[in-house]
């Protein structure tokens, strides 16, 4: 079987900062308990080494889900953590992570805090990008299915897909580490008036590209400009509702309106830099000290040299993802308009939004009464400012900033808009999507003898995906259902709601 | 020559569950069988006369053993269990079956091989699929995933984990992929592990060794290695196209770990499996349970 060709390569094999000796302490997890302290609003108290308590938003149902999984416990171990000020929060669309919950804000102080690898996630800075054109749905008509099929052409997407011609040669790969999206619109993809509509101009800075190790480079690089696989997708809407009439104006929303939204990160590379990361802040939990409930916890102390070189890489991660969805998005905003034959300029799409949900960031709180500089980790979880935030700018300054909430490919999407109390009360945070119910394989089997396509088909969606286990495993029945976590978050007074869009076609990876 | 074999367990006398964890005890112990995965169980209506329901799982064998051998193997398991042969669909105490034979189609008076009535039996089929996703007719080159979502559903209950670290396990978790692994040493632990991350990557079946790629690193502990292993393979995959068949020649000298990944370059589409983003330390460990008997727990972020 061709063992003649048998060659010898190596790997690299240095694991990167692990000193041998011992892993870092462990402590027992503290005992969990849910008091409820409001409709929406469900405390665990502190116990055991929990240094603040939890504060899980959700409702009766949603709680009773988490009794049989170890969301809450995620929770209680976060609220362990040295130096994190105010409490360990977790969204509606909580699920259990692994370390931190998905859907977990934890904000922590710039003395005496740390930051913490896993409560980014590995999908560094994955987001959401809405985009609007100035055409109704329904004008679409028997298109839909070419357009979505056009779609799925324009951007690679799948296992270990690579953009065409190989991504960007190192030199722009630096660029594009630097700069995020806006070294994309350098390079041709979209507009710059693109970045007003971009979570921090789509660009974090304070990145550190020589932080981003060559086998990221390596991991990443080609696959600029590519989808991925999972929960990934692209997808065509039709707003179905609209809430707010003059907050929805000024997004750029109306009613019958046809938009795409995109899901997708950093790819490999920000994998890579967490999978690093990870590995480095083993030892330097167990050089300060930290004693963890879970290794996957680990961390380094704000202001060591591990904290400052990941939060570095992390940045530069995040600017890569910036730069991903801003050539996807300019990707499919070309299909589109090429398609229905629009003129970009004049009747071309407008980008809506973009927002990161897996990121961590130094943001200015009241804190007890006092402003405080804290780092916010959000993982599964999304900004949201009021009207007024000075980090606002241009039109959305006095409207607040767009919470992006995509749901399961069958049933809804939201637009929220934040508010006042989601500064005082999370961190100016908000839910990132409907939140996971069933785990992949159970997915697969509660699926079994059922045509996932045919299904959505029959309620007039048409999805598309490089493997049809790919659809099952997104199959609507694996999410919590979107109108309850928006009812909770809204219920919270954390967003207000904005406009609903229903799913018209979706490829996923 | 070592084969991948399927084992069908079925029981509804006499507290089904403990039948099958003796079984799978007992089977721990042929000569020349080493379990890699048990399924959970599922309970499932009975077929024929009335009688109790039936507690089904799979449990997933590599063997050295020819066919012939392993049915009589798992016919003195049945017997020594108390088993009396004789209505046929009646009720059992302990019932093995020899499901799927990787590769290979087997009809001989003593047995036939996949088992003639498995493409129709979502009892059979489920486990199974659970814990060999990848798992094919190899009369037809069907899929079985394919195969059972053709099926309706036959009433199969909710899987119900087994209380048993047996071979390799399918464990739950929303997000996330996570896996149990049992081994002889901490370095067959260690190449089990790996080979249950190979066959959620890529299709083993479809990979060949003809190159290879040395993976020499150092780490704090035993995890930090494992951990690491993984994570190569991860590496070796979604960025080098390298499609991992297995892992071999696995040594740990001290913080030290040396192995080979066998497997092929230039990765095709159609061997690739779930995409997998990250090795986690969640929950992640490695231990000797007890003298001789290494069990490794991974989650993988997919």
């Amino acid at each position: 079987m061709g063992k003649r060709n048998q060659k010898k390569r190596e790997t690299r094999g240095q694991r990167k900062g692990a000193s041998p000796g011992p892993p870092p302490e462990r402590i027992q997890p503290p005992p969990v308990r849910l008091v409820r302290e409001g409709t929406f609003r469900w405390v665990v108290p502190r116990a055991g080494s929990m240094t603040t308590t939890g504060l899980i938003f959700a409702d009766e149902h949603m709680i009773d889900d988490l009794r049989r999984d170890q969301g809450a416990q995620q929770v209680a171990n976060v609220a362990t953590l040295p130096g994190i000020v105010g409490p360990a929060i977790a969204m509606p669309d909580i699920h259990l992570g692994y370390g931190f919950p998905i859907g977990g804000v934890a904000a922590f102080d710039a003395s005496g805090g740390v930051v913490s690898p896993g409560g980014i996630g590995y999908d560094i800075n994955c987001g959401v990008r809405l985009m609007a054109s100035e055409l109704h749905a329904d004008e679409l008509g028997d298109h839909l299915t070419p357009l979505v099929d056009a779609l799925q052409r324009a951007v690679p997407a799948g296992v270990g897909s690579t953009q065409r011609g190989g991504g960007v040669r190192d030199r722009d790969l630096d660029t594009v580490l630097s700069e995020g999206a806006r070294a994309a619109v350098s390079m041709g993809y979209g507009e710059r008036h693109d970045l007003d509509r971009i979570e921090d101009g789509g660009r974090i800075a304070d990145a550190a590209p020589d932080e981003v190790s060559a086998k990221a480079r390596e991991r990443g690089g080609p696959q600029l400009g590519t989808l991925g696989s999972g929960n990934h997708f692209i997808e065509l809407q039709r707003v179905d509702r609209i809430f707010d009439d003059p907050t929805a104006r000024a997004f750029g929303l109306f009613a019958g309106q046809l938009v795409v939204m995109i899901h997708t990160g950093s790819r490999g590379l920000g994998h890579q830099v967490c999978t690093e990361a990870v590995q480095l802040m083993g030892g330097a939990a167990r050089a300060a000290g930290i004693a963890l409930p879970d290794r996957q916890l680990a961390c380094a102390p704000l202001g060591s040299d591990e904290a400052n070189r990941y939060l570095g890489a992390m940045a530069a991660a995040a600017n890569f993802a910036f730069a991903n969805r801003q050539v996807i998005g300019h990707l499919v905003a070309q299909a589109i308009e090429g398609f229905l034959g629009l003129a970009p300029a004049t009747h071309g799409l407008r980008l809506v939004y973009d927002i990161a949900h897996n990121i961590a960031k130094w943001e200015t709180h009241e804190v007890d009464g006092r402003r405080r500089r804290v780092l916010v980790h959000r993982k599964g979880a999304t900004r949201a400012l009021g009207p007024g935030a000075p980090e606002l700018t241009g039109d959305l300054a006095q409207v607040g900033q767009p919470v992006l909430v995509p749901g399961d490919m069958g049933r809804a999407s939201y637009v929220l808009v934040g508010t006042d109390d989601a500064a005082r009360e999370t961190f100016s945070s908000s839910c990132h999507g409907a939140g996971r119910r069933l785990s992949r394989s159970e997915a697969l089997r509660t699926a079994r003898g059922r045509q996932i396509v045919f299904e959505l088909a029959s309620k007039g969606i048409v999805a598309r995906a490089e493997s049809h286990r790919t659809l099952v495993e997104e199959m609507p029945d694996a999410y919590k259902d979107i109108e309850a976590v928006v009812a909770v978050i809204c219920g919270a007074g954390i967003c207000r709601p904005v406009a609903r869009m229903v799913p018209m076609g979706v490829v996923k990876g | 020559m070592t084969a991948r074999v399927a084992i069908g367990l079925g029981s509804n006398l006499g507290k089904p569950e403990r039948q099958i964890l003796i079984a799978v005890r007992a089977l721990e112990h042929v000569p020349g069988v080493t379990p890699l995965a048990l399924s959970s169980a599922y309970r499932t209506e009975p077929i024929g006369p009335p009688q109790p329901r039936y507690l089904n799982a799979v449990l997933v064998v590599e063997t050295t053993l020819e066919a012939e051998a392993l049915l009589s193997a798992l016919h003195g398991i049945e017997a020594a269990m108390g088993r009396r042969r004789g209505m046929r669909y009646g009720p059992r105490i302990i019932d093995l079956d020899v499901l799927l034979l990787e590769g290979r189609v087997i009809e001989t008076p003593r047995l036939s091989a996949p088992h003639p009535r498995l493409c129709e039996r979502a009892f059979a089929l489920v486990p199974l699929l659970e814990v060999w996703p990848g798992a094919c007719d190899p009369g037809t080159g069907r899929r079985l995933a394919d195969v059972l979502s053709g099926l309706g559903d036959q009433g199969i209950g909710p899987p119900r984990p087994l209380p048993a670290r047996v071979g390799r396990r399918s464990l739950p978790h929303t997000a996330d992929v996570a896996f149990a692994v049992t081994g002889s040493s901490i370095e067959d632990a260690m190449e089990r592990a790996a080979t249950a991350l190979v066959d959620l990557m890529v299709v083993r079946r479809d990979v060949v060794e003809r190159d290879r790629m040395a993976i020499d690193l150092t780490a704090g502990d035993h995890v930090e290695l494992m951990v690491g292993l993984l994570e190569e393979l991860v590496f070796l995959v979604d960025a080098r196209s390298f499609a991992p068949r297995r892992v071999g020649g696995l040594r740990i000298d001290g913080g030290r770990l040396t192995a080979t990944v066998y497997g092929e370059p230039d990765v095709r589409s159609e061997q690739l499996g779930t995409r997998v983003k990250a090795v986690t330390y969640h929950g992640a460990e490695i231990v000797e349970a007890r003298a001789g008997r290494w069990t490794a727990t991974v989650t993988v972020d997919v």
